[in-house]
């Protein structure tokens, strides 16, 4: 008969302690879940921008883009593009490959980054970096890094395939004549 | 008083539950930064100072480019030999190459490195720096795969290259 009332408050207690040590775990945890979230949402809005650019509205960097936003392609350039920067190339961009595709392959988030393997593809119907239309169709791979601050893109940085892009255009590389 | 038999072990499961899960969340954590740490450092290892052993504790059997335009070994499915081979081959091109990470990040199966790569190369006669992204595929705590793109039209522009658009047919060609 007495044991019940000796159990139960060392049951409690026990309870308590576990509860007491693991309230630091309990609220690491909900940190975790917290992030998973932010992470789960910040690959909603870079598909939601990668399929609005697909569309050819260039006015989604207003939309999802902080105004300090910069763009660095190659992936360490020491010249960013910044966001308004950004719009006026692509206009450029929809108007040299007016189907233009950016098709996501693969896509993962990192706390405040994400990571995409992007394929690209087009038709050259305009003048793309002074190289008159061929009509050539394009497919090139490209890697997107972009970096998220309260909810919107601070920084992108991308490496694509800029060369197999220029040789598909019909562009040669060759060493330099010699003087 | 039956009761009490029945709460005491629900109770202690639920404890249990919950310290088990914290577990599992720290032991993620843990072997993300582990990888990260072996990553920078053996990875580094092979590149830089073309430790090829490294291969056998570090690169999967069988090591698949997915994707990495450019690179001649694009597409192939590498055992230990060919990868030691690649790495080789690169830093004969570039004896004195040099890797540099500015940024490691790890989900999942997935190890992402951007990086910068200098050096001389010997065939040019040149130096160079350029970049690149790197998407890793990661099994077991080994590398097995990759998709990259590296900035190669800037590397080759760094070597002396440029880019001429093609001779236009039925033109003859101009004299200098």
């Amino acid at each position: 008969m007495k044991n019940p009332t000796m159990i139960l408050p060392l049951v409690m207690i026990l309870c308590f302690m576990v509860g007491c040590q693991d309230k630091a775990a309990m609220a690491e945890l909900e940190e975790f879940r917290a992030q998973a979230a932010v992470e789960e949402q910040n690959i909603e809005l870079v598909k939601r921008y990668i399929d609005e650019l697909g569309k050819g509205n260039a006015a989604i960097f207003e939309d999802l883009c902080a105004p300090e936003y910069s763009f660095y392609n190659p992936s360490d350039t020491p010249e960013p593009l910044s966001r308004e920067d950004m719009m006026e190339f692509l206009k450029m961009i929809f108007a040299a490959f007016p189907d233009i595709n950016w098709e996501i392959k693969k896509i993962l988030a990192v706390e405040d980054r994400v990571i995409v393997w992007n394929v690209v593809t087009g038709t050259h119907e305009g003048e793309y970096m002074g190289i008159p239309a061929t009509g050539n169709k394009v497919l090139v791979s490209s890697i997107l890094m972009l970096r998220f601050q309260d909810g919107k893109i601070v920084e992108e940085r991308e490496e694509a395939n800029m060369l197999g892009l220029m040789q598909q255009l019909g562009m040669e590389l060759k060493p330099k004549e010699k003087e | 008083m039956k009761k009490l038999s029945m709460i005491l072990p629900l109770v202690l499961l639920l404890c249990f539950t919950f310290s088990c899960q914290k577990a599992e969340e720290v032991a993620e954590e843990h072997n993300v930064e582990e990888l990260i740490n072996v990553f920078g450092e053996k990875a580094m290892e092979m590149w830089n100072d073309g430790n090829l052993d490294v291969v056998e504790e570090i690169i999967a059997p069988e090591y698949v480019i997915y994707s990495d335009p450019g690179d001649p070994y694009e597409k192939q499915t590498l055992d230990h030999e060919t990868y030691k081979k690649r790495v080789l081959e690169t830093r004969t091109a570039t004896p004195d190459i040099h890797f540099t990470s500015e940024d490691i990040i790890v989900k999942g199966d997935k190890l992402v490195n951007r990086w910068t790569m200098s050096g001389t190369n010997k065939q040019a006669g040149k130096q160079f720096s350029t970049t690149g992204l790197t998407i890793y595929h990661v099994v077991d705590g080994k590398l097995k795969g990759h998709w990259q793109n590296i900035d190669r039209l800037g590397l080759y522009q760094q070597l002396g290259f440029t880019l001429t658009p093609p001779k236009p047919p039925d033109t003859p060609e101009e004299k200098k």
